[in-house]
């Protein structure tokens, strides 16, 4: 079975090792090259990637705009440029800013290109069956997952409900409301819930599957760039240790 | 004779909240196949008791005396609210929620799901997104999910109760396939007892925490005939409404709808309004079936909502009404939406509507209550009290015979004429023939919606 | 010791996922209204941003000062974090790994009280130290190499936010739900 679809575990795993590799150094290159070979690896599994746009372009003036507080405040070495109060420009301004940019996109990216390709209940399965996650609290988190399109809907009755009751739209009061609906759906729905076995301690968790060769490919490749990625850096001299 | 599945003898109950009523000397067996049919007038006793039998009241927030045995390892539950019944976001993962717990394998999990919706024949695929179901549909998703725990006895609890006839009819079709071979035994909570009256074996009647009837159906029809009448039940046959008064000849007009096309939400499709001009004391009934556009129309017309296109007036404002502030809105037209209840301000029923308009529409004491604890029916009511305690030109009313008891619903008329003869005008959106009969002089029919 | 480790009821579970969520789509309509503002003003200013931070915590604070049962809190922040990713944020399911964190940050402080400390009590400590956790993590990872001054401002900041908005907004919130009698059913 070599045209499945990558493992939502898998693909969530290898979206989040740039999360926890880039942040040991402060360089330009650590950032860039494990973001590009993460990015590689998940379009690599994906059958007919749709390359989400508009995501990465909010990502992108996200990383742009982060990027300039870490360029007006970063710590100062080489030649000083400008001084105002606690902003300070040197050499190293340039470094950081760009350091920070790209470490931005290094995480958002890969986790845009997933975003459509995990399945919730099979991510939240695996993590059950793996016993990371305690069963019942995955069976509530899923239920309550369900429920955010009908809570939303909710918060846009209540605007409409405020209106024919003569009363403008004020946050608080749509939070109060809102999350009084949002409490008695709940506590009828687990009702429903224990009703159709949701303590039962033996569950076939169907939604659940076994890694694939692909899969393990993917999360070996995604830590092994990363690796990669951190020699290089190290051996070229950028490494600028962020502890 | 088979053994009993669910037993009471001489059992009472008493609540800690007061979103539930008591019930007391509760004597009766639920025994395997039965079809039973559960009445009697709101905050009687009828939810307690379906709770009861399955297994809902918990031992910390009631008191309870007397025997209940339940010879049940599992039971199917359907309750009101379509939307509360569904807790997944795809149809399979609904079915094979209930599924994983009763079969061992994820193939008979599979074949398990398939029975389940072959026996209530939804055609929907197992992907299919819950959230795209009409409400007729997520009730019968309800259904086959009770049944793919294969159960003894399945519980409903108004299970029609916001929906329109056609969706009511897929709903007691599922029903009776479900229980076509007397394999499981039904109990069901309902006003309406003319749409089950073939299906259903025995009537059980409560009121005021007591069972005061208990026997075949047509036995209690007709030896309690005037008890049932009297408690507000919907006995088949008796409610009949005089016709509507036509408005005075050359009353003014007080609304005029031109052009008219608008959409919920972005995403929703395009609802179009017929041309039409509203006259003081007049009546219009918007129809159509559940996702026609009807509560979107009224929306529109209403103030509530802005149109793409066309114009609202009410006569002698020249300010669009959705242009209006809420404040100035209500002082000339007052709308009932759905759920009046989102919309509140206070956290009291007493701080919403005087106590006079309260009674007026058939809603007694609850002064204290939230209005978020009301049921369906009620909330309906406090929001039609609210809106008429502030004399408004005209009144828009989405669906406000929804889950009443026949008492409720002549009160409801009652009140609503008080109103046309005060000089008030009115439209509606309504599935209810009945109401339509007994209150509309037009009916705009609004089309589907293009998507 | 009995009452600090009650059991979760099937309610409780559900209610407090739904709490999480219900949170999750609060804060993203909340996002949608103060981002364009807040973009501008963090850029420019030496981590005063992080003024706004506490908001984010109340998913954990909310359901950890409902619920008051061990991992309440981590549970609420987790499953926040969880719809924010599944409805789609910038930093995708990363946001679990933060969300965790923060979680267990508002948990000591809980734990603290023994989940039975006064509403205000508990909030307060809980939402100082999701606060620093919370501030650290964002500096460590978004504003890396930044100089300590910047570092100061920013984590004493998320600290103010947390005790201000987040403490502040679900101590105020149990309140007024409390007042509804929706919450009779977990003793508040």
């Amino acid at each position: 079975m070599s045209s499945r679809r990558p493992h939502s575990l898998a693909l969530v795993f290898a979206s989040a090792v740039p999360a926890v590799t880039v942040v040991w150094t402060v360089d330009p290159l650590t950032p860039a090259l494990i973001g590009i070979a993460v990015v590689t690896a998940i379009l690599s599994v994906i059958k007919r990637p749709r390359i989400p746009w508009g995501r990465i372009g909010i990502v992108t003036v996200t990383a742009a705009i982060m990027s300039i507080t870490s360029f007006l405040y970063a710590n100062e070495s080489g030649s000083i440029y400008a001084e105002w109060g606690l902003i300070t420009i040197s050499d190293g301004s340039f470094d950081v800013a760009l350091a920070s940019f790209f470490r931005i996109l290094a995480i958002g990216i890969p986790a845009a290109l997933i975003l459509t390709e995990v399945e919730p209940h099979e991510f939240i399965a695996t993590t059950v069956v793996r016993r990371v996650v305690p069963q019942r609290a995955a069976l509530a988190a899923l239920i309550a997952l369900r429920l955010a399109p009908v809570i939303a809907a909710d918060l846009m009755e209540t605007r409409v409900a405020r209106r024919a009751a003569g009363l403008t739209t004020r946050f608080d009061a749509l939070v109060v409301t809102t999350l009084v609906i949002a409490i008695r759906r709940a506590i009828r729905m687990s009702e429903i819930a224990e009703v159709r076995g949701f303590s039962a301690p033996d569950r076939v968790w169907t939604s659940y599957r076994t890694f694939g060769r692909k899969d393990w490919a993917l999360v070996g490749i995604a830590l092994g760039s990363a690796g990669l990625a951190l020699l290089i850096t190290a051996a070229s001299g950028a490494w600028n240790s962020a502890i | 004779m088979s053994a009993a599945l669910i037993e009471f003898d001489d059992w009472s109950i008493w609540l800690a909240g007061a979103d539930d009523s008591a019930l007391r000397n509760v004597s009766l067996r639920i025994r395997p196949g039965e079809r039973v049919l559960i009445t009697g007038p709101s905050g009687g006793g009828k939810s307690t008791l379906l709770r009861a039998m399955a297994g809902l009241h918990d031992t910390d927030s009631t008191h309870q005396s007397g025997e209940l045995k339940r010879d049940v390892t599992t039971v199917g539950f359907v309750g009101q609210e379509p939307d509360e019944q569904i807790l997944f976001p795809t149809v399979g993962e609904e079915l094979e929620f209930v599924a994983e717990t009763t079969v061992s394998t994820t193939a008979k999990v599979r074949r398990r799901v398939g029975e389940a919706l072959k026996a209530t024949g939804i055609s929907q695929s197992r992907r299919h997104p819950t959230a795209n179901l009409s409400g007729g549909e997520k009730q019968r998703l309800a259904i086959a999910s009770a049944l793919a725990g294969k159960p003894p006895v399945i519980l409903l609890d108004e299970p029609t109760a916001s929906l329109d006839e056609r969706s009511t009819e897929l709903v007691v079709d599922a029903v009776a396939r479900v229980a076509d071979k007397r394999e499981v035994a039904i109990v069901l909570v309902e006003h309406h007892i003319d749409v089950w009256h073939s299906f259903v074996d025995r009537l059980i009647v409560v009121a005021d925490g007591r069972i005061v009837a208990d026997g075949k159906i047509d036995d209690v029809l007709s030896k309690k005939r005037s008890m049932l009448i009297a408690l507000g039940v919907w006995v088949p046959g008796h409610v009949t409404v005089p016709k509507p008064t036509p408005p005075k000849r050359n009353a003014g007009v007080v609304l005029t709808a031109r052009g008219i096309s608008g959409r919920r939400s972005a995403r929703s499709g395009r609802v179009v309004v017929p041309d039409f001009d509203l006259a003081e004391g007049e009546v219009i009934a918007l129809v159509g079936s559940n996702g026609s556009g009807k509560s979107t129309a009224l929306r529109i017309l209403g103030g509530l909502l802005e149109p793409d296109k066309g114009n609202v007036r009410y006569t002698g404002i020249d300010t669009a009404p959705h242009r209006l502030r809420p404040a100035e809105l209500v002082e000339l037209v007052s709308s009932v939406v759905q759920n009046p209840a989102y919309g509140f301000g206070s956290g009291r029923v007493n701080d919403e509507a005087p106590a006079h308009e309260r009674a007026a529409v058939g809603l007694k004491g609850l002064d204290s209550r939230h209005p978020q604890s009301l049921s369906g029916g009620e909330r309906r009511r406090l929001g039609l009290a609210s809106a008429l305690s502030r004399h408004p030109r005209v009144l828009f009313l989405d669906e406000p015979s929804f889950g009443q008891d026949a008492n409720s619903w002549l009160d409801l008329i009652e009140r609503l004429r008080d109103f046309l003869a005060g000089r008030g005008a009115i439209v509606v959106a309504t599935h209810d023939d009945k109401f339509v009969k007994a209150m509309a002089h037009r009916v705009i029919r609004i089309g589907g919606e293009s998507r | 010791m009995k009452t600090v480790f009650r059991p979760w009821r099937t309610v409780d579970l559900v209610v407090a996922a739904v709490l999480g969520v219900t949170a999750g789509v609060l804060f993203t309509a909340w996002n949608a209204v103060y981002a364009p503002l807040s973009i501008p003003i963090g850029a420019l200013t030496p981590g005063l941003v992080a003024l706004l931070d506490g908001v984010w915590l109340t998913g954990g604070l909310l359901v950890g000062l409902i619920i008051r049962r061990p991992g309440a809190a981590i549970f609420g922040e987790t499953v926040a974090a969880l719809v924010s990713a599944a409805i789609g944020n910038q930093w995708g399911y990363t946001v679990l790994l933060t969300g965790l964190a923060q979680g267990l940050a508002i948990e000591i402080g809980l734990l603290l009280w023994a989940y039975r400390g006064s509403l205000w009590g508990s909030a307060v400590t809980a939402g100082a130290i999701g606060g620093l956790v919370q501030g650290a993590i964002e500096v460590a990872y978004w504003y890396p190499g930044t100089d300590s001054t910047f570092v100061a401002i920013y984590v004493s900041s998320a600290v103010t936010s947390g005790v201000v908005l987040g403490a502040g907004l679900s101590a105020a919130l149990v309140t007024v739900l409390a007042k509804t009698g929706i919450l009779a059913n977990f003793g508040r």
